[in-house]
This record gives C-alpha cells, structure tokens and sequence, in this order.
C-alpha cells in the first residue's frame, strides 16, 4: 500500500520538486540581473561623473560597454572592474616599432579599468589599460586581464582619464622585463636584467651643440643607469599623439623596491595605501633635507603640512623637487613668505630668485606672497607653488644639463615648435618668459595633473586649469620685441582650446586671490 | 586656413629679425681673468664651475633694475682644453671699459659684443673661451 502510494505520488513529488528548483533559479536570476544592473549603473553614473568634461584626448572617442565587464580581485582591499570599450574610431596605441598600421591595430586592446576599495565600498578611481602584443600575432587579448597576463610578451601600459602616460610593465613570455613611467623613471629588471656591456645608449652622448645635449635625471642609487626614451603613440591614423617617456635605466646593480608589480596605482602618488606599479622612485616618504622649509612654516605651518609636503607624494611633482633633495649638498630650494604685491588689481602671487649662493641657477629661493597665503585659496596657493616650483626646476635644468627646452614639438603642438626655435635663437638661457612660453605650450595638462590629483576630487579640472593659467601670460619685466605677441597667442590659445574667455578667468581669479574661509588654508591644526 | 596664415607670419617675423641679427655686427673683446697674481681679497670677480658651467661672477651691480652681481659663463664641456704658452696677444681690455660697456648694453651686450675671457693659468699658461652674459632674473 504504501508503496503503491508512493510510487503514485513519485511523478507529482519530481515534478513539484523541479517546479520549485526552477522557481528559485529564476528568482536567483533575477536577483544577480538585478544587482548586476545596478552594479552598471553605479559604475557608469561615476564615470560620467569623473570623466573628463571636454574631450582632452583620444581615449575620449572610446566608450564603454557597460554589459561587458570583468571583474578582478587583485588584493583583499581592491576590486577592479574591466571594462570593454566600443571603438568606432578605430583609436590605438601604436607600438613604437611595427610600421604595418593594420598589425599595430590587431596587436593593441584599451580597456577601462575602475577600481573599487572593498572596504569603503567607495570607487576609488579609473585609468585606460592598454595592452601591446608584441609576440605572435595570433595571440588573443581577450584572455589577458588587469594583472592576469597569461604568456604575454608586450608591454601593458595605463593611462589617466586625461590621456597622459602614468606607467606601465614590460613583459616577456609573461614576466615582468622593465617597467616604466610617464613622468619618472623606471629601471630594467628580473629576467632581462643586461650585463655591463650591453650599456651603450647614444641618447646621452651629446649632438653637437650644447644645447642638444639631452637632459637625463640619474637617480642616485645606481651606479650605472643610461636612460632609455621610448615615445608612446595613441590616437587614430594619421593623427597620432606621441608622448617621450623615459622606459627605464638600464641598470647593472640595482632593481626596483616595491610591490604591486605589473600594476596601476589607484590612489596616485599616495605611497601610503601601496598599490605599487605608479613608478614613483620610492623616494617620496624620504625627507626633504635640502627643501628648506623652516621659514615658511614658522609663519605657515599649515601651507607646509598641505601644501607643500602633500604635492611631494605626487609623482609629477615630485620629480621637480626630486633635485633638491640632496642631503646638505648643493641644489636646494628655500621657500619663504615674503610680503609683495596683493591688491588694486596688481597680484604677485610668488617669485622664484637663484639662491644668492648659487651662479648659474642651481639652487633657488622661492617667495611666496604672505597676503595669498593669508586671502587666497588653498587652490592658488598650490597651483602658485607648481608653478614657482617649475621656475625653479628650470633653473636647475639650465645650470645643470645647459639644457631648458622643454616643449614638445610633436604635432599638434608645432605652433610650439615654432615658438621654441625663436625664443631660444634670441635668448639663449631661460627667463621669466621662456619658462611662461613653456608652461603654457607644454606643461599645463602635467600641471593640471598634478594640481588635480592633488586636490584629491576637491577641485574640478575646470578650477585647476582657470587657476593655474594665473600669470602665465606675463613675459616679465621689459620683454624683447614681440615677446608679449607670443605669449599671449599661446595663452589665448588655452582659452580657447578650454571654451574661457578673458572675463570667465577674471571672475575666477577674483574668487581665488580673496577667498572665502572655508576656501583658505587654516593657520593650525593641521599637524 | 588661419592656421596657415598663423605660421606665414610666424616665418616673416622668423625671417625679418634673423635678418635683424645677421646685419647686428658683434666685435669681439678680450678680458685678462687673472686669478694666479691677484690677492683673493682684491679680486673683482669669483671664478668656479656650477653644474655644466663655469662662471665669472663680477661684483658689479651695472645693469639696471638687475639687483645682482652680473655672471659670464661657458659650458665646461666644449671648452678649449689648450692653453698658450705664452700671453696671446690681443688687445685686453680693462675692467673699466667692460663694465662701462656692460653698463651702456646691459641685458643686450652679448648682441653687440663677443667676450673672450683669457684665463691665466699655472707656469704662466692661458686660455681663452668665449663666455655668454647670464642673469639670472627673477621669475614671477
């Protein structure tokens, strides 16, 4: 009886049971359909948020496929989304050595890459991850991930939302060779490591004249480095924009501290949350012996602890201070506050003087205004600093390497190229309007890189960009014929290129030279 | 199209002050920069090398709204390493004419002028480089 019982209701109890297995798929389903959509949704609302609001670079022509993203966890703080991106303007990064364009096109992939923390549950930030096939050709990319680069041979490099160049790794079936970095310099290493004799490198031997011998930073704790320049090309046929970036040091002796290898840096040139693969030195927590601060911060402590040592952790910045800091040696760079000009619309917010121990520039001292410290935002007072700091810098290149020309005259920036060649035929060694003319022609997007990261998501790429265009058009006092003409043609190019007119920067600048508390530096508590 | 007649006018004013300084005729001059005869403390300039350069710091404030000793310098590299055996004999000029003509060019002298600088050297060896007027001017 029982049995027979049970052998009837068998078929009701199976098709029951299926009905109920199918019942919670479904519902799963639509669970994980909808903490996926909504997962999307966060990602892609942040991105239009955080994107660039004009379009600075090529990377802007790509969009992102929000359906399609793979996720990673590379540490138990981070979780990284991957996300695919549609291409119809066929942009690319060009490896450095295929002339064939269609090869090029089949051995690169951009993806954007955002990055979570898992703790805060906050987004973090974001980079474009490019990577470069340089092995077989029928390799699919497909497979290789942030991190996971299976048996690649290339190179991965990343980009920030502006375009510019952060880092990247070289690779050889699948491991680290080198890495490099867009604004510092990185070392060979691990398996490729050269030996003695392969250190011959014509980038550092000079090419006639004095002035085209080519500026190399040596880092200090390598007893051998030669530099190596690659040039790194993104955009669409024909219209490619090339970046010099120095790849490494070939170096017989030492190899680079750190982890994070093969890795971006999601928090910038904040050492302190690792991450590792920024291609800083390493050296950003050392203390800046020969960055004399002591008379600022007496007057200042908060400029010093917010400003100035801030600035330092970012990469950009850091290789301009990088040296001064020098342990009691010759250069240094003394930063004071002085009182100058600060009202009836005459605004000398710092000035940049070669130290009077100093001949040709090597060491400098840098004033600045004790009214801006005191009335201005703590966005001009930082955006001041980058820019005294590259006076500074400048001084340093000229006594040290002969070498001040800093303008890239790659396209599109050939106007530059044009301006360069005059300024330096006329005037030989740099001055208040050669280091302006190279501001503004070509180090106002790494100026506002490095004032962006900076303030941390407190200043918008409009803010930064209007502040530091401060001064920037003045040539100095009793400028040469024709030397007012063309700084204000490149300034005016600015303006326009960002959509300002002259009334929009005045407003603004208003704002900044008298702003408002909550807007200003505090005199203390910020140890 | 603006573009084009952007670097047009570039080129001519390119072109018109090259042709400016090519009909600007530079004499050259020659300073004895003895540091061998003369006490440290009666000099009127300091002699040494910073970076890639070696420089000739004259106390002399003499160019106007340039509160700063004024500094020659050549890069030490490409420098003429031979030396004369004897004095060269060129006509040297005192540092009472240099300065006045410092004076009278000021940040120009280097347009109008090609100074030598004649170093003397130990045993009666010289050596002569020419030197560019360098200012290290304050930056705003």
């Amino acid at each position: 009886m029982m049995k027979k019982l049970n052998s009837r209701l068998t078929p009701v109890k199976v098709f029951v049971f299926c009905c109920l297995l199918l019942a919670l798929a479904i519902a799963a389903c639509k669970k994980n359909d909808t903490e996926q959509l909504a997962e999307q949704n966060e990602l892609a609302k942040w991105y239009i948020q955080n994107k660039p609001t004009t379009h600075v670079s090529y990377f802007d022509d790509l969009k992102p496929q929000w359906e399609s993203i793979y996720i990673s966890e590379p540490s138990s703080e981070l979780l990284v989304y991957e996300v695919k991106l549609s291409n119809p303007k066929k942009v690319y990064q060009k490896l450095s050595d295929e002339s064939q364009k269609d090869r090029s096109q089949l051995r690169n992939n951009i993806r954007l890459l955002i990055f979570k923390d898992k703790v805060t549950k906050q987004i973090i930030s974001s980079c474009y991850m490019s990577i470069l096939n340089e092995g077989e050709l029928s390799k699919s990319l497909d497979e290789i991930h942030y991190k996971r680069v299976n048996d690649l041979s290339g190179k991965i490099m990343f980009f920030n939302m502006l375009g510019k160049l952060e880092n990247g790794w070289g690779y050889l079936d699948g491991q680290i060779t080198m890495r490099f970095n867009g604004s510092l310099e990185g070392y060979y290493f691990g398996l490729k490591k050269p030996v003695l004799g392969d250190l011959k490198n014509p980038a550092i031997t000079e090419t006639g004249s004095r002035f085209d011998k080519l500026m190399t930073y040596t880092p200090e704790p390598c007893a051998f480095p030669q530099p190596d320049w690659r040039t790194s090309c993104v955009g669409v046929d024909g219209y490619m924009t090339c970046t010099m970036y120095l790849a490494g040091y070939f170096c017989v002796d030492q190899t680079p501290n750190g982890g994070g290898e093969g890795g971006y840096n999601p928090y910038g040139g904040n050492p302190g949350h690792g991450g590792g693969g920024s291609g800083s030195t390493g050296d950003n927590s050392t203390p800046s012996i020969e960055i004399k601060k002591d008379s600022i911060a007496a007057k200042f402590p908060c400029v010093k602890v917010m400003v100035l040592d801030s600035l330092e952790t970012i990469p950009a910045y850091n290789k301009m201070v990088q040296p001064f800091i020098k342990n009691g040696q010759k250069p240094s760079l003394t930063w004071n506050a002085t009182t100058q000009p600060w009202s009836d619309g005459n605004f000398s917010a710092g000035q940049t003087k070669v130290s009077s121990d100093s001949f040709t520039g090597m060491s400098s001292d840098i004033n600045i205004n004790t009214a801006m410290l005191q009335q201005g935002s703590r966005l001009l007072i930082a955006a001041t600093i980058i820019h005294e700091t590259y006076h500074a810098y400048i001084n340093y290149l000229f006594a040290s390497s002969g070498n001040v020309s800093l303008v890239n005259s790659s396209k599109p920036n050939y106007m530059a190229g044009l301006y360069q060649y005059i300024i330096y035929e006329k005037t030989g060694n740099s001055n208040n309007y050669t280091d302006h003319y190279n501001m503004l022609t070509s180090q106002f997007d790494n100026f506002t890189d490095i004032l962006y990261s900076y303030g941390k998501g407190n200043f918008t790429i409009d803010d930064c960009r209007k502040t530091l265009l401060f001064g920037m058009n003045n040539p100095g006092p009793n400028p040469e014929a024709g030397q007012q003409e063309f700084i204000n043609q490149a300034y005016n190019d600015l303006l326009k290129k960002y959509g300002y007119t002259a009334d929009n920067i005045n407003m603004f600048t208003l704002e900044q030279t008298n702003a408002i508390a909550s807007k200003r530096i505090p005199n203390s508590g910020c140890q | 199209m603006k573009n084009i007649l952007k670097i047009i006018s570039l080129l001519l004013i390119l072109f018109s002050s090259k042709l400016v300084s090519a009909q600007e005729i530079t004499k050259s001059i020659y300073f004895l920069a003895d540091t061998m005869n003369i006490q440290k403390d009666n000099r009127i300039f300091e002699m040494g090398e910073e970076g890639v350069w070696t420089y000739f710091n004259f106390y002399c404030r003499c160019i106007s709204n340039y509160d700063r000793d004024i500094t020659f310098i050549y890069f030490t590299d490409t420098a003429a390493k031979n030396a004369y055996i004897d004095k060269p004999p060129f006509v040297y000029i005192s540092w009472k004419e240099l300065s006045k003509l410092i004076w009278e060019e000021g940040k120009g002298f280097d347009k109008k002028y090609k100074l030598n600088m004649v170093e003397v050297l130990p045993n009666k060896r010289f050596r002569v480089n020419p030197v560019m007027l360098f200012l290290a001017e304050i930056k705003y």
